[in-house]
């Protein structure tokens, strides 16, 4: 991807982890397929079918799984059936996976939007605040089913979303909240073996049910998908990839197994004040089954089932509209729909008519079908998808493997895609006696696609660049100059680029340092990191201001780097680039309480793990007279280290400044002079003050007035403590009128620590 | 405990079994070829297959 006009690089930014993206399968799972699943599969294959319904779909799963891992491996890009489909088979065919994968997502997410009625109103139901009849309550559940999911087509089109780390918790969360109910199974069961009778008979409708049963809750297994379409964003994808599906399916498969097992022994049978068995019991509430047995399973089930439907249903509701999205936006980018379709919006930077195709399809869904209609639609379209790839594992496994470069390769091949390609024939062929509905409207989705193609695609299509040299990882080349020492400057604003060019000059010339400028250009979720070239204009203007200054001086690296979270962006990239200094400029203006510098600084002065120099106000510095506030913190020696560099000449005043009567006593002295010694600074540069007052930051504030310069050191508080307790340097950059530096050393084996945790 | 629950039980069991066999398979492989180079990935993937 790089430029040589221009002589700006750029690179996409991997910042999930192999828990970050295992988590966000597990997430996209567990969205709805357990919770409408388990009570429907107990209703029409009793208590031992819905256990061998989840552990067969597993398997199955697993086999698929793999040939998602082995092409994903290969191919480590996003796009993923979409990607191979071209790969293997050419345009039209990748036509068709786009256009099944659109529709499957934006069913999956009317699924889970109806999950989320469900259980609310449920709940709410059970709370006495809805007492309504059955018809009616059904209009509500669809209501609040178009409510929730307008709500998430907007927050998509505001382009907010989870960020990787807070998503994967809540995943946790609602993961670890099914695994108690599964435990919970197994204790009341060793309290009381009969509850064990509830498995007899154990396939009171025949095992011919099976095969009805895995076919409508395969749904809540196609979370693979969402992850390779990770592939740009994973850090060592041919790796942490094929793990990631592999593990999210082996989780799910286990918790769902642990889960169906305990709403079977729930309720007791001689609780039930009706004549009939505990699986016929559960069956007849259908979707809502799972929750009315689960809330005889321990205390405050009720309670803590609705929450996690809640996050668990919303969660994958964002997910699957940004990934249904990202897939007709794919398809408009490269004119096989019409090019409206990858649309930004100006303001907000999201493919808004890909949005709006999308919102379109999951509410006239959520409206017009039957839950479960809805779950067998979504489950059909996801086994077209999976059918494909399979055969794409086959194919360019056959044809292409001597080009490739595999990460893993699945066994027994390729009988394991025959095997999931066979199960997968015999579950669409079962879907039928469920859901009718979804036998026609799968495959006429995919005839509709077909034709689509024939009359508009096949016409307009453009030929996109490079489809198969893209396989190849790029590598972060680590520039060959002499200076060991590397300084990154992120720049975002053309306007005040060049505010950070004298004082980066400086810094450099003192360090015999490389330069690498660095602009983060943020991609919204909704678009493939691959398009991000769309968003990088005004990246492109701010560092070729700074380059006219500083090429000529020094050896200047440039980066456009793309991301989904700035400040993660960032502090990946000091990792990739062995960075030792980290230059930011700040405008000075705090907009939330949560934050005492801002949304970015804030994550990236705490997780850098090198020297962190944070400039306000220093355009047009000439710092002939420097304050340096000193109150003993683990910063105040790069403080005074930063004043030398930063001073105009060796004539300069720098004023070691101290506070009596503050919560710290130092000897300044001593510190001083250890300064001095330890970074070759010549004795007696810095002058002492020290100053009796009762409050710290006035003190400083009013000795500040007669400098044109103040360093002070950043806290060594996380940004929890500050959010509670805003420490003295936070509150300087806040107040201080003055040219303002704020510092941080790199803090070594601890930076390393806090960032593994 | 009856005929099919027999065989429901050996179902499940062998279904679990087969799937942690290929997880921790997968993850044998995955970490072998990471550690060889990718270029090795048939050879590899011969050799631990027997």
């Amino acid at each position: 991807m790089a430029d040589n006009k221009q002589q700006i690089s750029s690179e996409l930014s991997r910042e999930l982890s192999l828990f970050q993206i295992t988590m966000m399968g597990v997430g996209m799972m567990i969205g709805a397929g357990v919770f409408l699943g388990v009570g429907n599969a107990i209703h029409h294959s009793g208590p031992g079918g819905v256990i061998l319904t989840f552990s067969l779909n597993g398997l199955i799963a697993i086999f698929t799984a793999m040939a998602y891992a082995e092409l994903s491996s290969a191919i480590p890009r996003a796009g993923g059936a979409y990607n191979f489909a071209r790969i293997g088979f050419g345009r039209s065919t990748s036509f068709v996976a786009g256009w099944m994968e659109w529709f499957a997502s934006s069913v999956a997410g009317s699924a889970y939007a109806i999950t989320f009625a469900i259980y609310v109103i449920r709940y709410l139901v059970g709370l006495g605040f809805l007492n309504l009849p059955e018809l009616q309550i059904v209009i509500v559940e669809k209501c609040t089913a178009v409510f929730i999911a307008c709500l998430f087509i907007y927050i998509n089109y505001r382009g907010a979303s989870e960020t990787g780390k807070i998503g994967a918790i809540i995943t946790l969360g609602q993961t670890l909240f099914l695994i108690v109910i599964g435990i919970a199974g197994f204790i009341v069961v060793s309290k009381d073996p009969s509850r064990l009778q509830n498995f007899t008979p154990f396939m009171p409708n025949g095992w011919g049910k099976l095969l009805v049963t895995m076919g409508f809750t395969y749904v809540a297994f196609e979370g693979f998908e969402v992850i390779a379409q990770a592939g740009d964003e994973a850090i060592d994808p041919k790796k942490n990839l094929p793990k990631a599906m592999i593990y999210s399916v082996f989780i799910v498969t286990l918790t769902y197994v642990g889960v169906a097992f305990a709403t079977v022994v729930s309720v007791k049978a001689e609780t039930l004040m009706v004549d009939m068995a505990v699986w016929e019991w559960i069956g007849s509430y259908g979707e809502r089954g799972f929750g009315e047995a689960i809330a005889h399973l321990m205390p405050y089930a009720n309670f803590l089932l609705t929450l996690a439907v809640i996050f668990a249903s919303t969660s994958a509701l964002n997910a699957t509209i940004y990934s249904a999205t990202r897939a007709s936006y794919a398809l408009g980018r490269d004119h096989m729909l019409p090019p409206a379709m990858a649309k930004i919006s100006k303001k907000r930077k999201t493919p808004w008519v890909a949005l709006l195709g999308t919102g379109a399809i999951v509410i006239f869904v959520a409206v017009f079908l039957k839950t479960m209609d809805v779950a067998s639609s979504a489950s059909i379209m996801f086994l077209f998808l999976f059918f494909l790839v399979n055969i794409c594992v086959i194919k360019i496994r056959r044809n292409m493997s001597d080009e490739l470069q595999y990460g893993f390769m699945m066994p027994f091949f390729p009988f394991l895609p025959i095997l999931a390609i066979i199960f997968q024939i015999l579950l669409v062929l079962n879907l039928h006696s469920v859901s009718r509905t979804a036998i026609i409207i799968g495959p006429s989705w995919v005839l509709l696609g077909l034709i689509v193609y024939h009359v508009y695609s096949k016409k307009h299509a453009i030929t996109t660049e490079d489809e198969i040299t893209v396989l190849e990882d790029e590598k972060i080349e680590i520039s060959g100059s002499e200076t060991d020492y590397r300084i990154l400057v992120p720049v975002a604003n053309p306007d005040n680029a060049l505010s950070l060019v004298k004082t980066t000059y400086k810094i450099s010339a003192a360090k015999n340092a490389e330069v690498n400028l660095l602009h983060m250009v943020k991609v919204p979720d909704q678009v493939p990191l691959s398009d991000a070239d769309r968003y990088m204009l005004v990246g492109k203007e701010a560092i070729v201001e700074i380059m006219l200054y500083l090429a000529p001086l020094f050896p200047v690296n440039t980066t456009i780097r793309y991301c989904r979270n700035i400040a993660r962006g960032i502090v990946s990239a000091i990792r990739e680039k062995h960075t030792n200094m980290l230059i930011m400029g700040w405008h000075g203006k705090i907009k939330s309480r949560e934050y005492s510098l801002g949304s970015t600084l804030d994550p990236v002065i705490e997780r850098s793990p090198c020297d962190v120099v944070i400039l306000k106000d220093c355009g047009n510095l000439t710092a002939n007279r420097i304050l340096v506030p000193i109150a003993g913190g683990p910063n105040c020696k790069f403080a005074l280290e930063m004043a030398h560099i930063l001073a105009e000449n060796n004539d300069s005043e720098i004023v070691a400044f101290n506070v009596a009567g503050g919560k710290h006593t130092i000897d300044l002295n001593a510190l001083v002079e250890h300064t001095e010694k330890s970074c070759n600074i010549p004795e007696g540069r810095f002058e002492i003050k020290i100053k009796r007052h009762k409050d710290v930051i006035d003190a400083i504030l009013e000795e500040a007035k007669d400098y044109d310069l103040v360093v002070v050191g950043s806290t060594g508080q996380s940004m929890i403590n500050q959010f509670f307790n805003p420490s003295i340097p936070e509150a300087l950059a806040d107040k201080c009128r003055k040219p303002f530096v704020m510092v941080k050393a790199a803090s070594g084996i601890r930076s390393w620590v806090k960032w593994w945790v | 405990m009856s005929r099919d629950q027999i065989i429901g039980v050996i179902i499940l069991f062998t279904v679990l079994c087969i799937s942690t066999y290929l997880v921790f398979w997968a993850r044998h492989l995955i970490n072998k070829i990471s550690e060889r180079g990718a270029d090795t990935a048939r050879k590899i993937t011969k050799e631990i297959n027997g």
